[in-house]
């Protein structure tokens, strides 16, 4: 995939998601007011006009530079999975429990194998964490 | 003019015992995270934010700052140690900073740094002090249609100097406005866009969005990246010695490097939406080419290279907040994260604050000044500890910064569905960002929306709907034609550069 056609593709998805805000996301997540100069709608209307026409500028021109790395991004999706993974099990749970296992995941991940790094990551940062939190600002947490 | 009262009931709130302790806080924590590659002060700052909620409003915006303030420093130690920037801004430090280490100099190098550092913010905050407040007064006088136009002329700077396509900027600025129409409408009260989810009936939480994009989408690609990075071998500090002081004479001899570089991060700082990265190289070009030549050439260690770059780049971090306070319009990442933390105290940023909040923002100047002073002390103190820290594993601190993310953000926003938004926020960023639209003017964007809807609403009302009217608002014209012409200025500009230069 070259930094053209990513951008070509990246102005067509943006034109696209104006489109879909004007037929669809608009009409049925705003409510219908029929006084004043500023309705509701108004100005999510404004901007999905201006994503569909500099979208569309975008694509024609393919300007501007793209820095795509495939593997970067694989790495970067299995993350997020992970973090959301991570969100769910705090609510099930609790940060204790889902704050060790996670950072030791993040850490498996990343690569790390000496013992000691490791204990600081998976044991330190979340105790520091809940200590700070829950012992020093009283807040709760999950 | 300010009561000078509350000038100095300012002043005081500034040197209490517990501000002062928090800006050393801060700027101890600032100059670390600065010296790790990868971390900074940015990213710092949005996971800091959410846990000064407890704190006095004075004292948690004293600690961001110092925060920064000492990221300003804190990123010329890798710079100048490892060729490697702790933040973007000290990019430029490593073209003089590290061939003077190599040289066998490497705390002459890191002290001058700290010095052109000091020197630079501290000019810079001086010109804060000194023109906010009167800019304030002026932005007081305009009524919303010339606040409008102002809003609209500020998007076009910001969409055009960041980022390196003009159109990306501007689908980046309507993606963050349509992003603030989530929740009430300011008109007429009803939802918008809340997909059944009650926590959007407030609007996106701008804390979980800002730490999100800046914050977790780079703790994500770091986490990537951290595979395949091996670790670069430091130059290690050394003894002391009269060779690795910076001695007066070499000080004073750099004295036009820095002002050149105080006075161009200045202005530069001043104008929404060029960072301190373009201030640096702009201020080393002028150094360069205003060199006298009794010293290394520019590029193989000369004072004068460091002295200019890092005046220029912290010279920039008090001229943000120029249009910050003066017209509640933030010209940076930093400045527009400061917002959050004003916005988690209760306060709205802008021309009012000087009349509603005056003690807090003399209070924050003096703060900025203390927080210059304990850059200098603490960064003379702990250059051989930061020495140290710039070897700490990425395996841990990324883990441990997206773990004080989800914290920070869920004790922020009161629940989880905040550290989910964070996540969607900060996959977004990262695709933003990868595909080279600017996440820092959608950031902008986002936070100035409400406030645009509302000023636009009121001026359709003063207009009566027609734009002919706009003839009787001279300064808001004037201001809606300067945009304009910006905007084709800045197209025609990169496309000329693009011609040039980019093949592509």
């Amino acid at each position: 995939m070259t930094p053209s056609f990513l951008n070509r593709l990246s102005g067509l998805a943006f034109a696209w998601f104006g489109a879909a805000l004007l037929i669809w996301l608009i009409p049925a997540h705003t409510e219908t007011v029929s006084y004043g100069f500023m309705r509701p709608d108004t100005l999510p209307k404004i901007c999905a006009w201006a994503l569909v026409a500099l979208g569309l500028v975008q694509a024609a021109l393919a300007g501007g530079g793209v820095a795509v790395d495939l593997y970067e991004t694989g790495i970067v999706a299995v993350t997020a999975l992970l973090s959301a993974a991570a969100v769910w099990g705090m609510g099930r749970v609790g940060f204790l429990f889902t704050g060790p296992a996670f950072a030791a995941v993040l850490v498996a991940l990343i690569g790390e194998r000496r013992p000691v790094w490791t204990l600081a990551a998976v044991a330190g940062a979340p105790s520091i964490t809940w200590l700070v939190v829950v012992w020093l600002l009283g807040r709760p947490l999950p | 003019m300010p009561d000078l009262s509350i000038v100095l009931g300012g002043l005081s709130d500034a040197f209490t015992l517990v501000n002062l302790l928090f800006v050393a806080i801060g700027v101890a924590a600032g100059q670390m995270v600065g010296a790790i590659p990868g971390i900074g002060p940015i990213m710092a700052m949005a996971i800091a934010i959410p846990f000064t909620f407890a704190m006095d409003p004075l004292v948690a915006i004293s600690f961001l700052v110092g925060i920064n303030k000492g990221g300003l420093f804190g990123g010329a130690i890798p710079a100048v140690l490892i060729n490697t920037p702790g933040t973007p801004d000290a990019a430029a430090t490593t073209l003089d900073g590290y061939p003077l280490a190599r040289s066998g100099k490497p705390v002459k190098a890191t002290r001058m740094a700290l010095f052109a550092s000091v020197t630079g913010d501290t000019a810079s905050d001086l010109v804060l002090i000194t023109l906010a407040a009167p800019l304030a007064a002026l932005a007081l006088k305009m009524g919303p249609v010339e606040i409008c136009a102002l809003m609209v002329f500020a998007f076009s700077i910001i969409s055009g100097l960041i980022g390196d396509s003009l159109v990306k900027g501007l689908i980046a600025a309507a993606a963050g406005l349509l992003l603030a129409t989530v929740g009430l409408d300011p008109e007429h009260g009803t939802p918008r866009f809340y997909f059944g989810y009650f926590e959007l009936y407030d609007g996106a939480s701008l804390v979980a969005v800002a730490i999100g994009m800046l914050a977790v989408s780079e703790i994500f690609r770091r986490i990537a990246s951290a595979r395949r990075a091996g670790p670069q071998p430091a130059i290690a500090l050394g003894a002391g010695g009269a060779d690795q002081r910076v001695s007066l004479a070499e000080y004073w001899s750099c004295r036009f490097a820095m002002a050149r570089g105080a006075l161009i991060g200045t202005v530069l700082g001043a104008i929404p939406g060029i960072g301190s990265t373009a201030a640096a190289y702009m201020s080393y070009a002028a150094a360069k080419k205003g060199d006298p030549g009794d010293g290394p050439a520019f590029g193989e260690g000369n004072l004068r290279g460091i002295a200019a770059t890092e005046s220029a780049n912290s010279a920039v971090m008090g001229a943000n907040l120029i249009p910050l306070l003066g017209i509640g319009i933030p010209g940076s990442i930093g400045a527009a994260l400061l917002i959050s933390a004003f916005n988690i105290h209760g306060i709205q940023p802008g021309p009012l604050l000087f009349q509603t909040q005056g003690r807090l923002i003399y209070g924050l100047f003096g703060a900025m000044l203390m927080a210059n002073l304990m850059n200098l002390l603490i960064g003379q103190m702990s250059l051989r500890l930061w020495a140290r820290v710039i070897r700490a594993p990425e395996s841990v601190i990324f883990p441990s910064a997206l773990l004080f993310c989800f914290v920070g953000v869920y004790l922020s926003t009161g629940g989880l569905f905040g550290v989910g938004l964070m996540l969607v926020a900060a996959v977004v960023g990262y695709a933003m960002t990868a595909l080279g639209y600017p996440v820092i003017v959608f950031i902008i964007a986002f936070f100035l929306g409400a406030g645009f809807e509302s000023a636009l609403s009121q001026a359709l009302v003063i207009l009566d709907g027609t734009p002919v009217n706009l003839l009787g608002h001279p300064i808001a014209l004037a201001l809606l034609v300067v945009a304009a012409v910006t905007v084709v200025w800045l197209a025609r500009g990169r496309n000329s550069l693009d011609s040039a230069g980019n093949p592509d």
